[in-house]
């Protein structure tokens, strides 16, 4: 098994946060894992994007040119990586942010997921939730991770903060993975 | 301990678990993560971290730790590198142990916030003006990023010579599984036999470093040598102790014996010419690895051993740098094939797999 | 009496004749021994006339690159407050190349003393124009004199004395016995502080330099009193309580 995986979207919506978990989520199941990130000019507001691969076997670059998973996060991260999407491969949407026409541009054979992330996080008390709303998603609708060592990995990345910030991110998750 | 870290995070723990004293730097990308992590960890530990005025003031004040005999180290990426010129060749002349780490991005000039391998020729010839050598260590995982931060503190301290880690914004950013080993497991992988104790007793300064004379002659420390004959003595001394660093000589290889074509590389491309030659051997190709650990020394006597029934194709971020340091290893027994990319951007596995075919064809 | 200081060596003078660094580099070693921290002592000598400091001061002292020196001392001092570290710079060394260094260290209040030593121009070099070149001073790269193109001298103590955490800065001269006795009194304050752990201070020190100014010693000393001195204000410009 070996899943090549991209998220996109606007710096400060949580891209490398909600990467980053899934990395962690990996090596928690004793898989190989690597996260590389990669940003625009600003801090807030321009292009992220972080590719997360995990795999049984090694990895040698963290790299990666083709995307089995993309989770999209605006119409410009659509734009700029549907054309890297393998044949079979699954987008997920934040419905919110990307219109149903505009995903017309992936071939047929794409699974198309979405979520209207921003709305439900919105019902939790903040948009910025709108991450780990679609990470619940991710792991209820893709079988490489178990939902235990996701929700670990979301506890490890929160263990500085306020338990609060914990439960509110954990109540995300719930909300995109029962969908 | 199993840690996801990045790999200039590991950086940061494993120059903490060398016991380093002082830290200074100045933000530049992709090394920022460094600097941050070191501002935590340095006052977690009581270490004195300090950000400094710029690069210039970076290598100058890890110059005055080292002159008092404390553990310090600096980093920066490219351009910062090239700031640091002056000040490493001081340390040089001087005679002075540091660490300094490169996180290459891509240059010249300003360049671009990539990874890169663009800085070999100024890492391995250069190191500032003069005779200048460093020991030049070559990480290529978060682990190593870790384990060779505790080898080059010890390094610098038994040479009295900065030892230099040239990394890449891809190994220094990436998140991938760290092993957070104790010290002696870490000296059980980097030194042939070394104890902890030993590893320890390397840091004692206290025969050469400036302390106040108290109880001792007083003591002076330059790289100024102006009267006749003196400098070439000096520096017949410092080419003798070059000499002696080419003991530290590492590399791996994987794949070698039945091979026809070894890929060569160091650091970030090494990984992805592990990728290229899982995919060859697939498909029946004989294809083996070779990756720098240390690129001075650099494995010149092995390589010319490898490429006298082996074809080589070296692979580098860069137009071909290392390249000219392994054809005159080479030294023409053999051809050597390249491929480079330089800018930022990867080199890649089907690249690197169309390359061997060609040159198995011809 | 003369008595040589037990920090200074018995070793011949290699400075030009009327040169200032000879004075200083006593006043420095007689300020150590008076002040009994000899063994205590890290110097840090600059690229300029004054690099050979330590061919002369029986104290441990290393020798930075140009312009570095209060970048090397602010490791040396945070990492051994202990220490008593001394900077010795000329013009060039700390205004021009290293005016960074020195700026950053003085916003920092590092606990560090710097003797500065201003004579106008780039002595080892062979005299070329410093920032500290007097309007209309011929150099060898002033040949008319210096122009208002070539900038105007960067009055130190001014310029240091103004930010907030500098603890002491003042402007001396060697022009005569009473200003060396001067010179003597406000070094020797210089480094009490740092022992008494009251931050940055910085004494600048107008000295002559015959050879570049192309005078003899007696009237590079009257060319201080009467031109330099009137460009280069002497007197105390902080002593911060």
């Amino acid at each position: 098994m070996r899943k090549h995986i991209v998220i996109s979207g606007y710096g400060g919506q949580g891209i490398m946060l909600a990467g980053g978990i899934l990395c962690q989520a990996a090596s928690i199941e004793r898989k190989n894992s690597t996260f590389f990130p990669s940003y625009g000019a600003e801090v807030r507001g321009g292009a992220a994007k972080c590719q997360v691969i995990i795999s049984d076997e090694y990895i040698g670059s963290p790299i990666l040119k083709d995307i089995d998973i993309f989770v999209c996060f605006t119409s410009m991260a659509l734009k700029k990586y549907s054309s890297y999407v393998k044949e079979n491969g699954i987008v997920l949407f934040n419905s919110d942010m990307v219109s149903n026409d505009e995903t017309n541009v992936l071939s047929k054979n794409i699974k198309k997921i979405f979520v209207s992330a921003n709305t439900l996080a919105d019902s939790i008390g903040n948009v910025l939730f709108a991450n780990v709303v679609i990470l619940g998603a991710f792991i209820k609708n893709i079988n490489i991770l178990q939902k235990t060592s996701v929700i670990s990995a979301i506890k490890e990345a929160f263990a500085s903060k306020k338990k609060q910030v914990l439960d509110f991110n954990l109540l995300a998750f719930e909300k995109g993975y029962n969908l | 301990m199993i840690k996801l870290l990045k790999g200039n995070y590991a950086l940061v723990e494993g120059a903490i678990k060398a016991g380093i004293d002082a830290y200074f730097g100045y933000p530049i990308t992709p090394q920022n993560e460094i600097t941050e992590y070191m501002s935590i960890r340095m006052r977690e530990e009581g270490k004195l971290f300090f950000q400094t005025e710029s690069e210039l003031a970076s290598i100058n004040m890890t110059f005055g730790a080292a002159v008092i005999g404390k553990m310090a180290m600096t980093s920066s990426s490219s351009p910062g590198i090239s700031l640091m010129q002056e000040g490493i060749s001081y340390l040089i002349g001087c005679e002075l142990p540091c660490v300094i780490v490169n996180v290459q991005r891509g240059g010249p000039g300003l360049g671009n916030i990539s990874g890169s391998q663009g800085d070999y020729f100024q890492a391995v010839k250069g190191g500032g003006h003069g005779d200048c050598k460093m020991i030049c260590l070559l990480p290529a995982s978060v682990q190593e990023m870790y384990e060779m931060a505790i080898k080059a503190f010890y390094l610098a301290f038994k040479y009295r010579n900065p030892v230099f880690i040239l990394t890449d914004g891809i190994i220094g950013q990436m998140l991938e599984k760290v092993d957070l080993l104790s010290l002696e497991d870490v000296l059980k992988n980097q030194f042939k036999n070394l104890s902890v104790d030993d590893y320890k007793k390397m840091f004692d300064a206290s025969s050469w470093a400036l302390t106040g004379c108290e109880g001792r002659d007083s003591r002076f420390i330059r790289s100024l040598y102006m009267n006749e004959g003196e400098l070439t003595k000096k520096n017949t001394l410092l080419l003798e102790k070059y000499k002696k660093m080419e003991q530290e000589l590492d590399w791996e290889e994987e794949l070698i014996s039945d091979a026809e074509v070894v890929l060569v590389a160091y650091g970030i491309s090494s990984r992805i010419n592990k990728d290229a030659c899982i995919l060859a051997r697939k498909s029946g190709l004989k294809v083996g690895c070779f990756r720098l650990k240390t690129a001075f020394p650099f494995p010149s006597n092995r390589l010319k051993e490898i490429a006298r029934t082996r074809k080589i194709l070296v692979v580098e971020m860069s137009m071909g740098q290392m390249l000219e340091d392994v054809k005159l290893a080479v030294d023409g027994v053999n051809t050597v094939d390249f491929y480079g990319i330089s800018g930022g951007d990867l080199p890649e596995v089907n690249v690197i797999l169309e390359k061997i075919k060609n040159m198995l064809s011809r | 009496m003369f008595v040589l200081p037990k920090s200074l060596k018995p070793v011949k003078n290699h400075y030009c004749p009327g040169c200032g660094h000879g004075i200083v580099h006593r006043l420095f070693a007689e300020i150590v021994d008076e002040l009994g921290i000899r063994e205590k002592m890290i110097a840090i000598a600059p690229v300029g006339c004054a690099v050979f400091g330590y061919f002369y001061w029986d104290f441990d002292t290393l020798e930075a690159a140009h312009g570095r020196p209060p970048a090397v001392a602010t490791a040396i001092k945070r990492l051994m407050p202990e220490k008593v570290v001394v900077t010795y710079q000329g013009d060039g060394d700390l205004i021009a190349i290293g005016g960074n260094e020195c700026l950053h260290a003085a916003n920092r209040g590092e606990n560090i003393t710097i003797f500065f030593l201003n004579n106008t121009c780039y002595g080892m070099t062979g005299g070329q124009m410093a920032p500290t070149t007097i309007p209309g001073q011929k150099t060898t790269t002033t040949a008319q004199g210096r122009t208002s193109l070539d900038g105007n001298p960067i009055k130190v103590c001014e310029l240091i004395s103004s930010i907030d955490y500098v603890t002491y800065v003042a402007r001396t001269s060697l022009h005569s016995p009473e200003n060396i006795l001067e010179t003597k009194r406000a070094m020797k304050k210089a480094i009490q502080n740092q022992i008494d752990n009251k931050g940055f201070s910085l004494v600048e020190i107008l000295s002559m330099c015959p050879t570049s100014w192309k005078m003899e010693p007696y009237d590079a000393m009257k060319y201080i009193e009467n031109v330099v001195s009137k460009e280069f204000k002497l007197g105390v410009y902080k002593d911060r309580k």
